[in-house]
């Protein structure tokens, strides 16, 4: 269980979180979303105990995140791929060796993990390379091997399909859908509403540091039959609205000079809701 | 155990830079040819001062802390947060990036301390005697080193911090002259502060070939001492972190 109870977090006078109260059972897996400085990636690192709060308490499956219990540390992940763990002039598998060490896996179940995993990253012979090497999306792909070694409860990604491939971004997100059928609590920072209808079970909201809305996964998955319809008018005014996917454009407005359709954004989401 | 594979890992990657630590090897060896030069010019005690500057040049010089620019930029670029997520001792961890660094370039300058032990008649006790405190030493410079690095946590820049710093804990550790040449007032304070066992207490025992196992306890003290004071920092400053982003 992860529970939130009238957090604040103030750093230099300025609030990032305001009383944020949250409770989320085990087993889930949560997509955040908010603009740029909305305060969802100090949620998620109050949550991993990277800072402490200003006032109120956060528990993460009955320990307090920043007091940083060793067996808590051995209970999560926190993967950012924009600031990675791995080091750019060696081969990943030497990192994951360390790492083997530090989180105590044995040798067989390490090597087991770096085999299943890396094949399902499809990145069974880039782990042999120098990082440095690597395309963005396979040292992504690494970086997440790596912080997902040593089997985490909860993991948590800030992040982690910006500036990769299409391919990539399949994959993994096949592999999170394998982490959630093993029935670990995830939780997940992204801006793709394909990927957060296909593996969120709900959908939080974040603006101005406080929690702005909750979906629930019937709810989102309501959002995959959205479309947005651009109209630019010949005196070069715009107008945008969200339409079901299945109801026509109004045509009949006047002077319509151009008429798009494209698939809804979580931007677009959040500019109705803000 | 993970420290060891940490350490590894850290060798494996200074293989990349050998070049440049025998370009810093060359550079030492001209400084000493000159010293000798000077001294062959009729100094008294001229050859543990040869040996004090033997052990400085070879050894001691490259274990002088200094604050660390790179621990400031791990901290406001926000990578500090992969680390602190890690359930292991940091200092202990960042004490291993200190040693190994100095120690893998020492390997590669063995050679070299072969050779001129040769041409300066150095007696092989001494190298024993230095050999023995010298990872010691190595261990409180890292401490010392960290101990000061961890400012990164209340200061936005560390470049020029770093510069002076070098430079104070140059001289104050025996590292450009032995503290036995300061003033009588300010040698009894040097001789007091932890810096005096990273170069001044090694030097001086390589010099004249004997371990002051006095000394020698005060400097395993000094160990104890920073490690649990660095302990106490870091955890404070982590209690204070404000992580970048967000």
């Amino acid at each position: 269980m992860i529970e939130f109870s009238e957090v604040t977090l103030k750093i230099k006078d300025k609030t990032i979180l305001s009383e944020i109260n949250l409770s989320i059972p085990d087993n889930k897996t949560i997509g955040i979303v908010g603009k740029n400085g909305s305060g969802k990636s100090s949620f998620l690192k109050v949550m991993a105990g990277i800072i402490k709060p200003t006032n109120g308490k956060v528990k993460v499956f009955n320990y307090i995140p920043h007091k940083k219990n060793k067996e808590f540390l051995k209970q999560i992940s926190f993967v950012n791929p924009q600031k990675g763990i791995l080091d750019y002039s060696l081969p990943a598998i030497d990192f994951y060796k360390f790492l083997a060490k530090v989180y105590k896996i044995n040798k067989k179940d390490f090597m087991n993990k770096v085999e299943y995993f890396g094949k399902m990253l499809d990145i069974k012979d880039k782990i042999h390379q120098p990082v440095r090497l690597l395309s963005f999306g396979e040292r992504v792909k690494c970086e997440v091997l790596a912080k997902l070694i040593h089997s985490p409860k909860l993991i948590i990604l800030d992040e982690p399909f910006i500036g990769i491939d299409v391919d990539s971004k399949n994959k993994l997100i096949e592999f999170l859908k394998m982490q959630k059928k093993e029935r670990k609590t995830i939780f997940i920072v992204t801006h793709e509403i394909n990927i957060l209808s296909e593996i969120v079970d709900e959908l939080i909201i974040f603006d101005k540091g406080k929690i702005l809305r909750r979906f629930k996964e019937s709810e989102i998955e309501h959002f995959k039959e959205l479309k947005k319809v651009d109209y630019v008018f010949s005196d070069g005014t715009t107008k945008s609205e969200i339409i079901n996917k299945f109801k026509v454009p109004d045509i009949s407005l006047k002077n319509i000079k151009s008429i798009q359709i494209n698939d809804i954004t979580i931007e677009d989401i959040l500019r109705e809701l803000v | 155990m993970e420290y060891l594979e940490y350490s590894r890992l850290l060798m494996k990657k200074l293989k990349a830079y050998k070049l440049n630590w025998y370009l810093y090897i060359f550079q030492n060896i001209i400084n000493f040819f000159f010293l000798y030069l000077f001294l062959q010019s009729g100094i008294g005690e001229k050859d543990r001062i040869i040996r004090y500057y033997f052990s400085l040049s070879f050894f001691l010089s490259h274990i002088i802390p200094v604050i660390k620019p790179g621990f400031f930029n791990l901290i406001r670029n926000g990578e500090f947060d992969n680390l602190i997520l890690m359930p292991i001792n940091k200092i202990l961890y960042f004490s291993i990036v200190e040693i190994v660094y100095p120690l893998y370039n020492i390997f590669l300058t063995l050679p070299f301390i072969f050779i001129f032990s040769i041409i300066f008649n150095i007696p092989l006790k001494n190298l024993v005697v230095l050999l023995v405190i010298f990872p010691f030493s190595l261990i409180l410079s890292s401490l010392i080193s960290i101990l000061f690095s961890l400012s990164a946590f209340w200061l936005k820049k560390g470049d020029s911090l770093s510069f002076w710093s070098y430079s104070l804990f140059r001289i104050i550790s025996g590292g450009i002259i032995p503290i036995k040449f300061f003033p009588n007032k300010i040698k009894m304070v040097l001789e007091f502060l932890p810096f005096n066992y990273i170069v001044n207490f090694p030097g001086e025992a390589f010099a004249n070939g004997v371990i002051d196992i006095g000394n020698f306890l005060k400097l395993l003290f000094w160990i104890l001492i920073i490690f649990i004071i660095s302990n106490m920092v870091y955890n404070y400053a982590i209690s204070k972190y404000e992580t970048a982003g967000g």
